[in-house]
């Protein structure tokens, strides 16, 4: 269906791309870079139009940041009532999906600490230009800001933000309680007049959930049996990182990064945002504050020793990424594909290796859902089955429209079922599949545990090192204590003078040199007699054991250290091994998951068109 | 033995800090509900755990379990995230000890809070969702005033949003006494679990992104339930 904009210029409406509680966004067909916005309930109220109007005058520089409306459209040309707007196609991810480590796994592989910070702050610049020019953007949310591969972003759902046009005010009349900050919660928005002081509260929650591994700063482990629901936290100002809270509500939650791992000017900007006062007019940090204060954390980053994709602020006392990968076994920012995990001459401490190695695990993947596009071409295709065959002047006449659709709509009702067992089959094979490459990590995980517990044992009695170390000083005390035993002092019967004279002429003198080897060796020397020998050996052995203490500390001895660096290296280069035996099974796996998504997100499409059409041609009927 | 036991049992609840909508699912799989119902009901469980799984935020917010009753009371899938969910394919057969299973399905839901709690995660309002097509065979039990007292504080101390939805010949009444009095049940259109479970899915959305306002809107319920008589 052709819409038409200010100038009269037609637009053809393309697949729906996102659907919203105000109205559906259409691609444009022919410009991808731009869509369309049609509202549910049209017209429009004039005050709304006027509005969008107004949005689509601002300042053009404004559009670098937030994706404004170009023009109203009318169902047709030179229409006054508007039925939506043309908007600027905005690509990128949710602002979401890059603080959460999941979703930062699955979107934005690449984004270490840096990223993160530098999306921090061009989020600020976003909302300095925003609030210079007299707009408040109300309704901040994980929603409406969308982040691209490079760390800038645009703020987008525009025609909620509350702006000033030739001395009329238009409000912002949403917002979501998580967003809302503690003087507006539970206040009607409706007609009221949002401050800047409002965005800084959101502003701040989105720059902490990035700095934090998308920890919300009002949500902690409660100090009470009560919940503490998101709203009422925020109402109660409890800000669970708070390190000297007037009364403490929630404690931060476990596996967190600690508070003081950012500067102390960042951590007062965030006291600042979320205390008790920070309601009061202006009072919270405003984003120039924050540009200035993010550019100086982007400046101080430095490299974890241990592991080198964890970046962090260098006045932090210890790392916050290995620490939360300790506790919570979870690597929040993994090496991204591609890169050598631990670059040759980076020093890692057996202490990382150990972490690392617990860390390894093996997760079944999950199919996500199938594009838009792909939603849009299966029911497409369903939509051309059935017309495609009977000329047109045909398919117009209401009576045949009607039967032909009937009979299309009993075929798709058969089909439907098979299509959704289809879809379910997928079930089966993603585990048959997951399965499968898990049999071959499994063994390869056993092993990193073993090694991690090698490593972690290494120079305690139980290690490989020690153990050789102190059996070897056990036998070389051994040796001392036997040599003192002299045989010609020794009281065997049946040794005689000259048997003795034999002895020390084989140069057997002390008890060290008693064996049967040497003693089966010597001319005249029964059994019997050997026996006895050997017996008067072992007693002195047994001697030996019952007074023999083990060295308490042989920490400083050189062949300790040489024995324990030498399994220390052993150990760690198993580890290198395991982990990239691990990682190619793990690709190995993603490769073939990614063929049987391919084929379920076919099925899927095709069994959800089938749906779609079916509802389609019922309401028809 | 000297291994250290990590805390987090579950790594999800560390690897993603998002708000939690905790909904169990209580499902009947007594025998009334063998042939087509019981496969519309297995068709309408996928579709629901799909569409769930296909928003991205959602996804990361709404946890589900299924409780299921028939033959005994089972946990047919314990809490987690749509994405990690496989529906397991119920076959109907059995009484319909719908008491037991909403005192499982509570116990199931407080030790979920629990677990939140300890790694520190905020939650929203809890869901509890139930789906029967008779009339609870141990309505004269004790599970059955644990339900019915658990279900109502529940709902009085805004701990949780409880829905009884009537399939069939179900026993409406009996089953409004479970159901908070300001909530009764809802009849099923027919089987037309696919767009129940939509409504379903479009609601649990609504309540995860809490959406504008304080009160949570929920869509319409025309696509799928009678008109109340």
């Amino acid at each position: 269906m052709p819409v038409f904009d200010e100038t009269g210029r037609a637009w053809e409406l393309g697949p729906k791309i996102a659907a919203g509680g105000e109205g559906v966004v259409h691609q444009l067909l022919h410009a991808p870079e731009y869509c369309a916005k049609i509202y549910h309930s049209t017209p429009l109220s004039a005050l709304k139009q006027a509005k969008l109007k107004a949005l689509c005058g601002l300042p053009k520089e404004l559009r670098g940041n937030l994706a404004l409306p170009l023009s109203l459209i009318f169902s047709q040309r030179g229409g006054s009532q508007a039925l939506g707007v043309i908007l600027p196609f905005i690509q990128g991810h949710d602002i979401f999906e890059l603080y959460n480590p999941q979703g930062r796994r699955e979107h934005f592989q690449k984004a270490d600490f840096a990223f993160l910070v530098a999306a921090a702050r061009n989020l600020s610049i976003a909302f300095k230009v925003l609030h210079e020019n007299g707009i408040v953007m109300g309704d901040v949310n994980e929603q409406n800001i969308k982040v691209r591969p490079d760390a800038t972003l645009s703020l987008i759902d525009c025609d909620s933000f509350q702006i000033e046009h030739h001395g009329q005010r238009y409000t912002c009349n949403v917002g979501t309680p998580l967003w809302t900050p503690p003087e507006l919660q539970g206040v009607s928005l409706s007609e009221l007049e949002r401050t800047p002081n409002h965005d800084a509260f959101g502003l701040a929650q989105l720059i902490f959930l990035l700095l934090f591994a998308g920890r919300y700063p009002f949500a902690g482990k409660p100090l009470n049996s009560e919940p503490l629901p998101p709203e009422a936290a925020i109402a109660k100002f409890a800000f669970a990182f708070d390190p000297t809270p007037k009364e403490r509500l929630l404690e931060p939650p476990p596996a967190a990064p600690p508070f003081d791992s950012l500067p102390p000017s960042l951590r007062n900007l965030f006291l600042r945002a979320f205390r008790r006062g920070s309601e009061l007019p202006s009072a919270r940090p405003s984003p120039t504050e924050w540009i200035t204060e993010l550019q100086a954390l982007g400046g101080s980053l430095t490299r974890c020793p241990s592991w080198p994709a964890h970046l962090h602020w260098k006045g932090s006392a210890a790392c916050p990424w290995c620490g939360i990968l300790q506790t919570a076994r979870v690597e929040l920012f993994p090496a991204p594909p591609g890169t050598p995990s631990n670059p040759e001459g980076a020093p890692a401490s057996h202490g990382a290796w150990v972490d690392r190695l617990l860390a390894l695990s093996f997760e079944p993947l999950q199919f996500g859902p199938p594009s838009a596009a792909m939603q849009t071409a299966a029911v497409n295709a369903l939509e051309l089955e059935v017309t495609s065959w009977m000329p047109g002047f045909l398919r117009r006449i209401p009576f045949v429209q009607r039967n032909i659709n009937a009979s299309h709509l009993n075929e798709l009702k058969s089909r439907v079922s098979q299509a959704n067992q289809t879809v379910g089959s997928f079930s089966n094979q993603a585990s048959t599949l997951f399965l499968q490459h898990f049999a071959q990590a499994q063994p390869l995980l056993k092993s990193a545990h073993d090694t991690a517990g090698k490593l972690k044992s290494i120079g305690t009695p139980s290690s490989k090192a020690v153990a050789q170390v102190l059996a070897r000083h056990q036998l070389r005390e051994l040796q001392e204590h036997l040599e003192r035993q002299l045989l010609h002092r020794a009281q065997v019967a049946g040794l005689g003078q000259s048997r003795r004279a034999t002895l020390q002429s084989y140069q057997i003198i002390t008890a060290w040199d008693v064996t049967e080897a040497a003693l089966l060796a010597l001319p005249g020397f029964g059994m019997t007699l050997t026996r006895k020998l050997l017996d008067w050996r072992k007693l002195h052995e047994r001697d030996f054991q019952l007074s023999y203490r083990p060295p308490t500390a042989i920490q400083g001895n050189a062949t300790f250290t040489a024995a324990v660096q030498k399994e220390a290296d052993e150990l760690v280069t198993n580890a290198k091994r395991l982990l990239s035996q691990i990682n190619e099974v793990k690709s190995r796996y993603a490769s073939s998951f990614a063929t049987l998504q391919a084929a379920y997100h076919d099925a899927y499409a095709k069994w959800t068109a089938l749906e779609t059409r079916i509802k389609q041609l019922s309401a028809m009927m | 033995m000297d291994e250290q036991i990590p805390f987090f049992h579950n790594v999800q609840l560390a690897d993603n800090p998002e708000p939690r909508c905790p909904c169990v699912v209580v499902l009947d799989i007594s025998t009334s509900m063998s042939g087509d119902a019981i496969e519309a009901l297995n068709r309408g469980v996928r579709q629901f755990i799909q569409e769930l799984s296909t928003d991205s935020l959602a996804s990361r917010r709404v946890e589900v379990a299924i409780v299921t009753f028939g033959s005994s009371v089972q946990l047919a899938a314990d809490f987690t995230s749509p994405r990690s969910l496989l529906p397991p394919h119920f076959k109907a057969e059995g009484a319909t000890p719908m008491g037991e299973a909403v005192v499982r399905a509570y116990s199931v839901l407080q030790s979920r809070k629990e677990e939140y709690r300890r790694a520190g995660l905020s939650y929203f309002r809890p869901w509890m969702f139930l789906l029967t097509d008779g009339a609870p065979t141990d309505a004269h039990s004790k599970h059955w005033k644990d339900a019915v007292r658990l279900v109502h504080e529940g709902e009085a101390n805004r701990h949780l949003l409880f829905f009884g939805v009537a399939v069939n010949e179900a026993d409406q009444a009996v089953l409004n006494t479970l159901c908070p009095p300001k909530r009764p049940s809802l009849k099923l259109k027919g089987l037309q679990f696919g767009e129940l479970f939509s409504w379903l899915t479009a609601s649990l959305k609504s309540a995860s992104a809490s959406a504008p306002g304080s009160a949570i809107a929920l869509p319409p319920t025309n696509g799928w339930a009678t008109i109340e008589v």
